[in-house]
């Protein structure tokens, strides 16, 4: 199978997913949410095995590893922002889902950087650093 | 970018399209047409693999600017 196939199947497929999803959350059903993904993600598999052409190489990983770090830059400045926020907020309005929501935010871009930290040091050892 | 390179030159030396030297090569076409224009830096082993596809050294290929 050539590449441009593989990215006209992978778009058809990620419209299906994306319209069983929506219909998911309209309907408030779970269960085909989970199948459209599941299929989804089968049928990607099945039909990334069949391209013979080269689909990622060094140059989308080092894309993909710019794009991954941006992500995570900007959602952990923003998850902490907000916590910070509604945590402040909260105190001046005495608002305890505010602070539940804060807190919540603040825990979440802690094991964010926990997370970095750890692969951090997993990487920094695989490659070279205090052997 | 600190180094300019002659893949096109080469290319056209072997009468070879950037498709045919992505496959050679085993990257995408896109990565060819970007290393071309200097806009990405190859790895130090995909720089072998284009310098021993055209059989010449690394540094016939690529030049490194000293500025």
């Amino acid at each position: 199978m050539k590449l441009n196939t593989f990215k006209k199947i992978k778009l058809l497929l990620t419209i299906f997913v994306t319209v069983n999803f929506v219909i998911a959350i309209v309907t408030n059903n779970i269960y085909l949410a989970l199948i459209a993904i599941v299929i989804g993600l089968l049928l990607l598999m099945f039909v990334r095995s069949k391209v013979k052409d080269v689909v990622v190489d060094e140059r989308i990983k080092q894309i993909a590893l710019f794009a991954y770090r941006n992500a995570f830059l900007i959602s952990t400045v923003i998850l902490a922002g907000f916590s910070i926020m509604f945590i402040v907020f909260s105190r001046d309005s005495n608002q305890i889902i505010m602070e539940t929501i804060g807190t919540i935010m603040s825990y979440i871009s802690l094991f964010n950087i926990a997370i970095y930290v750890m692969s951090y040091k997993y990487y920094s050892k695989k490659y070279g650093d205090k052997q | 970018m600190v180094t300019n390179n002659k893949i096109k030159v080469f290319r056209a030396e072997y009468d070879m399209t950037q498709e045919d030297l992505a496959k050679k090569v085993g990257v995408t076409r896109q990565t060819i047409i970007a290393i071309e224009k200097n806009k990405y830096l190859p790895s130090l082993e995909l720089a072998f693999n284009i310098a021993e596809n055209f059989k010449v050294s690394i540094e016939e290929i690529f030049i490194l600017n000293k500025k």
